[in-house]
């Protein structure tokens, strides 16, 4: 699956590269959401696959701080200024509602998760960043690729659209 | 506690089960065949599921468990395999939404047998219930992350994790699928 010059990035993975050769691929993302971060300027690009809310109260985050939105967004932003990226441009994709299974109350509730990763994940990244555009909610899920050399994000939702952004 | 003989033992009970009565709704032969089944915590079962992502449209079957055992059942079918075989029983007459009761319909059964084959093995005779099963075509790896998601935003700790491919003799060739099935275990799990 994963060609040449594609690189997979995994659940709780982030990813902060210059390499032009490189795009960044998320095979299939709904519930989690997907940070892609860009610097016209300096041509570094970042990517994290955030899974949940937050590391409050869970077991074992030392060993995948990334899956959770308050420790990865302050860390891709962290690796970004590092490479000279300051305030970089961002496309958020995710948060999705996929399984609508008619679970009775509490097992209900965390089929929302995708909702609260959402808003988890804008409020460490807004103050920071410029978010261009956001694909997120709803039903569907997405595919994400990220072109490292100009920045360019394709976003493919499970309803047949594809959309292309410049960051 | 229950034994991993016990489990393998009802796993492949229920596996003959699904093929009987597939096989009898579809009129056609069904193979379950065993890929792997093992116990996983709920975090890395986040990365095996994720190992099966493709960046490709399927049609998925899925149905929740709840009541006193609660898991998930999902069946995932490549686009033209699930057309066909809707086709096959349908002929000619189908529309959208017949093409996808009929796919429901596999979830239903493969889900009764689930609950029958493990309530016993496991000795759950408290009343487990399935929800209506929910088809949907979409990226099979938003699917199984928003599902492995699910079970860790539950709080679940170990969880049997089976993986069946399916085979559906048709007349144009064999129809492929996959299910996945996800039982979380209670206590310290497996012995």
């Amino acid at each position: 699956m994963e060609t040449e010059g594609e690189r997979l990035v995994g659940l709780g993975e982030l990813v902060v590269t210059d390499d032009p050769a490189v795009t960044l691929v998320v095979p299939g993302v709904g519930s989690c959401v997907i940070v892609c971060a860009y610097h016209r300027r300096v041509k570094v690009a970042g990517m994290a696959h955030i899974v949940l809310p937050s590391s409050e109260n869970f077991r074992g985050t030392a060993a995948k701080p990334f899956w959770f939105a308050d420790r990865a967004i302050p860390h891709l932003l962290a690796s970004l200024q590092a490479k000279g990226a300051m305030r970089p441009n961002c496309v958020i994709v995710g948060g999705a509602n996929m399984l609508q299974l008619a679970l009775p109350s509490p097992h209900r509730d965390a089929l929302n998760i995708g909702a609260m990763n959402v808003q988890a994940v804008l409020k460490f990244l807004q103050p920071a960043a410029n978010i261009i555009a956001q694909f997120i909610g709803g039903s569907h899920g997405w595919v994400v690729r990220f072109r490292v050399a100009d920045g360019v994000v394709t976003v493919r939702s499970g309803n047949g659209k594809t959309h292309k952004i410049a960051l | 506690m229950v034994t991993a003989e016990v489990l393998q033992e009802a796993l492949s009970a229920v596996q003959k089960e699904c093929e009987a009565a597939l096989s009898q709704f579809l009129a056609t032969e069904v193979a379950f065949e065993p890929k792997e089944w093992a116990q996983r915590q709920a975090d890395e079962l986040l990365s095996v599921l994720y190992s099966f992502a493709e960046p490709s449209q399927v049609r998925a079957i899925a149905v929740g468990i709840y009541g006193q055992m609660q898991g998930y059942l999902i069946l995932l079918l490549p686009m033209d395999d699930a057309d066909r075989i809707a086709a096959f029983v349908l002929g000619d007459e189908g529309d959208e939404s017949l093409r996808e009761s009929v796919l429901a319909e596999l979830g239903n059964l493969a889900t009764a047998r689930l609950l029958m084959g493990m309530g016993k093995a496991l000795r759950l005779f408290g009343e487990s219930l399935p929800t209506p099963p929910e088809t949907r075509v979409d990226f099979s790896g938003a699917l199984l992350q928003s599902l492995a998601v699910l079970l860790l935003a539950q709080g679940q700790g170990n969880i049997l994790h089976a993986l069946w491919q399916m085979r559906v003799r048709l007349p144009d060739g064999t129809a492929h699928g996959s299910g996945h099935f996800f039982l979380p275990l209670w206590g310290e799990g497996l012995k």
